[in-house]
C-alpha cells in the first residue's frame, strides 16, 4: 500500500509542478502577447484546457491515497493499485491530449493527438467510479 | 475475476474495437468516394458553418458580401433616420423612426396625401445603402438611398446613368413620391433578389403573378460559393469523418471548395452575380429560382450578356453597356471582362487569382499579398501591387524590366501594371472602376467611331495624360471627352481628371475649370457626382464629408442650387481656375450623347 501512496505522491506533485509551470508559460504568452498563442482561438482554448485539466487531475491523484486503508487485504490493495493506475493514466493522457492537440490544429478541430483525451476521459471516469465504489463498499 | 477472464475480455474488446475501426474506415472511404449532386440539396446557413469554420466565418463576416442584404435592424441600418429630409423633383422625403423604433420614409408631394413606407430590409453597406418596403407579397426598392461615405441622402435617380430630363416609364410600381422621383422604384422579388442572396427563388406563380419569394440566407453567405451545405454539416458532425478528412486531405463530396475547381468553374461562381446574364426562358428562374449551384458550368443555364446579345430580336439592346470593342463599361460585367482576357484564356487566370473571399481589405478584397498602400477615403481599398501580375509574369518583377517594359519610372504610378492593363473605364455605383478585361493597351486608341469625339473607348494613356499625349495625334482624351462623350464616357473622363497626376503649367487650372463646368452643365446627376468628387480630390484631398471647399455641392440638386455652390467654389479658387470657354462648351456639348442606360434591372 505504501508503494501506491508513494507512486501517487510522486506522480501528483511532479504533474502539479509541470502543469503549474505550463500555466506560467501561457501566462507569459499573454504577457508578451505571443501571436501564436493569442491569435488562434482554438489553440488558445486547448492550451488552457491542458493547463486546467493537468492541475486538477494532479490534485485528484494526490487525493487518491486518502481513500486507501492500511488494513486492506491483498485483493483490495490490487484493486486500489489498478484504480490508481487508471487515475494517473487519465491525469497524463487528458492534459497531454489537449496540449499536443494544439500542435497543427485544423480550423475548428484540434490536431489528432486530441484523441488521447477521450481515452483518458474513459480511464478517469472508470477510476472515479471505482474510487466511489470503494468509498461506499469499504469502511 | 481470474486473470484468464480479464485477458479474454480485453482480447474481445480489442478485437471488437479493431473491427469497428476497420468498418468505419471502409464506410468513410466509400462515403468520401461517392460524388453528390448538390442540386436540390438543403441549405444549412452560415451559423452552422461557423461551428467548424470559425476563422472562415470571421473573415467572411468582415466583407460587404455578408451585409449585401440585411433586415432593417439598428445593427444593419447605415442611413440617418433621425428626421433627415431630402427634396427632389417636387417631393420631400423624410426619414425617421416610428413609435416602435422601426425605420420609415414619408414622401410628401404637393396636391397628394403623404405616403409612408416602413423599411423592412436594406441592400448594400459599402458605398450606399438602399431600402426595401413591403407591398403585399412583394418588396420594393424605395426611391431614396443613403450615401455612406458622403453621409447624406440622395434620390436613386442620381445613382443611375439617367438624365435630369428622364421621364417615367410604363412599369407598374407603387407610388411613393410619384412621377420621375419613383423611376427607380424596383421590385426586389424578381430583380435584386438574384444577386444579393443565397439560393434566391422569386417563387412567382406564372398563372397569378403572385410571389412567394424565398432565400436560403440574406446576403452573400457561405453557400453562395460553396453550394448547399446541409448534408456537409450533418455528415461532419461525426468527428471520425472530420479527422479522416484532416489526416488525408481530400475533397469532401458534400461541399464545393472553389479552390479545387478548374479556373473557369471557379470564375462561374463569381460570374453568377458579377457577370450579367440572359437566359432563353426566364419563366423557370422566376418560378423556381436560379438553378446554378457552385461548381456548375454557368452556361448550362444562361449566357453572359455581350454587346451584340439580342433581346427579342433587337441586337442593340445591350450595346450601350459595352465599349465599341465589346469591353464592358458597367460594373457587374467583370466576368465578361475576365472571359475576354488573354490571362484567363491562355493563362488560367480566375477571380481568386487576385481576389480573396477570406482575406485582404473588404474594399476590393484584393488578396493580402497583393495589397499596397491605403488610400484616402472610405470607398477606396488599398492600391494593388505589381506582384498581382508578376506572380505569373515573373520576368517583369525586376525594376529594370519594368522600366524597359513601361517606358515610365519603375517606381512611379505610370509603371504600375493595372494602370495600363486594367484602366478605369467602367461605371458603377457612382464610381469609376478598373476594367477587368486585362489587355495590352493601344496608344492612343483613335477609334473610327470616335472621330466625332463620340462614345469611343478611352485609352489607358490619356486617362493619366488627360490633355492627350504630346507629339501624338490627339485622340479622345478626358479634357474633351468630359463634354463630348456619352454618359459613361463623360463619367470616365470626370474620374480621370480627378485621379491623374498634375502635369504642371496651367493644366491643373484647366482641369478645375472643366470639372466645374461639368458640375454645372452636365444633365446627368451621376456624371456631375463624379466630376464633383474629382474636384474634391484636387481642391480638398482627404477632407471628411461635409467639410472643406465644395462640400455642400449636391449633384442631384436643382440648377440654381448647383450654380450657387459652383460659383462659391469658383470665387474661392480665383485665378487657379481656367474656365471653359462658353462657346467651346456649347459646340462640344452638342456632340455629346445623352442616351440613358438601363443597368440591369
Amino acid at each position: 500500500m505504501n508503494d501506491e501512496i508513494r507512486r501517487c505522491r510522486r506522480f501528483g506533485w511532479t504533474s502539479l509542478a509541470a502543469w503549474a509551470l505550463f500555466g506560467l508559460a501561457i501566462e507569459a504568452a499573454h504577457g508578451f502577447k505571443l501571436a501564436a498563442y493569442l491569435d488562434d482561438s482554438l489553440r488558445h482554448t486547448v492550451l488552457r484546457l491542458a493547463h486546467a485539466h493537468g492541475v486538477i487531475l494532479a490534485l485528484v491523484v494526490l487525493a487518491f491515497p486518502a481513500t486507501l486503508a492500511p488494513d486492506d487485504d491483498e485483493r483490495r490493495a490490487r484493486a486500489a493499485r489498478r484504480t490508481g493506475l487508471m487515475l494517473r493514466a487519465a491525469a497524463l493522457l487528458i492534459p497531454a491530449g489537449f496540449a499536443l492537440g494544439a500542435i497543427a490544429p485544423h480550423e475548428g478541430d484540434p490536431g489528432w493527438p486530441v484523441v488521447l483525451v477521450p481515452i483518458g476521459g474513459a480511464l478517469l471516469v472508470g477510476g472515479l467510479i471505482r474510487t466511489a465504489w470503494r468509498a461506499w463498499r469499504f469502511r | 475475476m481470474s486473470r484468464g477472464l480479464v485477458a479474454l475480455a480485453l482480447a474481445i474488446g480489442v478485437t471488437a474495437g479493431a473491427a469497428g475501426v476497420w468498418a468505419k474506415r471502409r464506410a468513410l472511404a466509400a462515403d468520401l468516394a461517392t460524388a453528390r449532386d448538390l442540386h436540390g440539396a438543403g441549405y444549412a446557413g452560415s451559423l452552422a458553418c461557423r461551428r467548424c469554420h470559425p476563422d472562415h466565418d470571421a473573415t467572411w463576416s468582415r466583407t460587404f458580401h455578408r451585409t449585401m442584404t440585411t433586415e432593417a435592424t439598428p445593427a444593419n441600418i447605415r442611413g440617418d433616420f433621425s428626421g433627415a429630409t431630402l427634396r427632389h423633383a417636387g417631393v420631400e422625403a423624410r426619414m425617421d423612426r416610428d413609435a416602435d423604433g422601426g425605420y420609415r420614409m414619408t414622401f410628401a408631394t404637393p396636391g397628394a396625401p403623404p405616403r409612408t413606407a416602413k423599411v423592412v430590409r436594406a441592400v448594400g453597406s459599402r458605398r450606399y445603402q438602399q431600402y426595401l418596403a413591403a407591398e403585399g407579397d412583394t418588396l420594393w426598392r424605395l426611391p431614396v438611398a443613403y450615401h455612406i461615405e458622403e453621409k447624406r441622402w440622395f434620390p436613386m435617380t442620381g445613382a443611375f446613368l439617367f438624365s435630369d430630363r428622364a421621364t417615367i416609364d410604363d412599369v407598374a410600381r407603387p407610388r411613393y413620391g410619384g412621377g420621375v422621383f419613383d423611376r427607380h422604384v424596383t421590385r426586389w422579388n424578381d430583380n435584386c433578389v438574384f444577386c444579393h442572396n443565397v439560393a434566391p427563388n422569386p417563387g412567382r406563380d406564372p398563372s397569378t403573378g403572385a410571389f412567394q419569394t424565398t432565400v436560403a440566407e440574406l446576403g452573400i453567405a457561405c453557400e453562395a460559393c460553396h453550394g448547399p451545405g446541409a448534408e456537409h454539416a450533418r455528415a461532419n458532425a461525426d468527428p471520425s469523418r472530420r479527422y479522416a478528412l484532416h489526416l488525408a486531405p481530400r475533397a469532401d463530396p458534400t461541399i464545393v471548395n472553389p479552390s479545387r475547381l478548374p479556373p473557369a468553374r471557379a470564375a462561374d461562381i463569381c460570374g453568377r452575380c458579377h457577370g450579367q446574364r440572359i437566359t432563353a426562358d426566364v419563366g423557370p428562374f422566376l418560378a423556381h429560382g436560379d438553378p446554378f449551384v457552385a461548381g456548375d458550368d454557368l452556361t448550362r443555364y444562361s449566357r453572359p450578356l455581350g454587346r451584340d446579345t439580342p433581346l427579342r430580336g433587337d441586337a442593340t439592346a445591350f450595346a450601350a453597356r459595352f465599349w465599341e470593342d465589346g469591353t464592358p463599361r458597367l460594373t457587374a460585367y467583370e466576368y465578361q471582362g475576365l472571359l475576354q482576357s488573354a490571362c484567363a484564356i491562355k493563362g488560367g487566370l480566375t477571380c481568386t487569382s487576385c481576389h480573396g473571399m477570406h482575406e485582404g481589405d473588404p474594399r476590393g478584397q484584393i488578396r493580402a499579398p497583393f495589397a499596397g498602400a491605403n488610400r484616402a477615403g472610405a470607398f477606396e481599398g488599398p492600391t494593388v501591387t505589381d506582384q498581382m501580375c508578376t506572380q505569373c509574369h515573373v520576368p517583369l518583377a525586376a525594376p529594370a524590366a519594368v522600366a524597359a517594359h513601361t517606358h515610365h519610372d519603375p517606381a512611379g504610378e505610370g509603371a504600375r501594371c493595372v494602370g495600363c492593363h486594367m484602366p478605369r473605364i467602367v461605371y458603377g455605383v457612382l464610381d469609376v472602376h478598373r476594367s477587368h478585361r486585362i489587355e495590352i493597351p493601344t496608344v492612343p486608341r483613335n477609334d473610327p467611331l470616335d472621330a466625332g469625339y463620340g462614345a469611343g473607348r478611352p485609352d489607358a494613356c490619356t486617362l493619366c495624360h488627360v490633355d492627350g499625349l504630346a507629339g501624338r495625334e490627339k485622340g479622345p482624351h478626358p479634357s474633351l471627352s468630359l463634354f463630348t462623350s456619352d454618359p459613361v464616357g463623360r463619367a470616365v473622363a470626370a474620374d480621370a481628371l480627378g485621379r491623374a497626376p498634375s502635369w504642371g503649367g496651367d493644366e491643373r487650372s484647366r482641369r478645375l475649370g472643366a470639372l466645374l463646368a461639368s458640375m454645372t452643365e452636365d444633365d446627368f446627376p451621376a456624371v456631375r457626382h463624379i466630376a464633383w468628387r474629382s474636384l474634391r480630390r484636387l481642391i480638398a484631398p482627404g477632407a471628411p464629408p461635409g467639410e472643406g471647399l465644395g462640400a455642400d455641392f449636391d449633384p442631384s440638386g436643382d440648377i440654381p442650387a448647383r450654380l450657387a455652390e459652383v460659383q462659391r467654389v469658383r470665387r474661392a479658387l480665383g485665378a487657379a481656375v481656367h474656365d471653359v470657354d462658353v462657346r467651346t462648351l456649347f459646340v462640344l456639348s452638342a456632340i455629346a450623347s445623352h442616351q440613358q442606360l438601363e443597368i440591369g434591372e
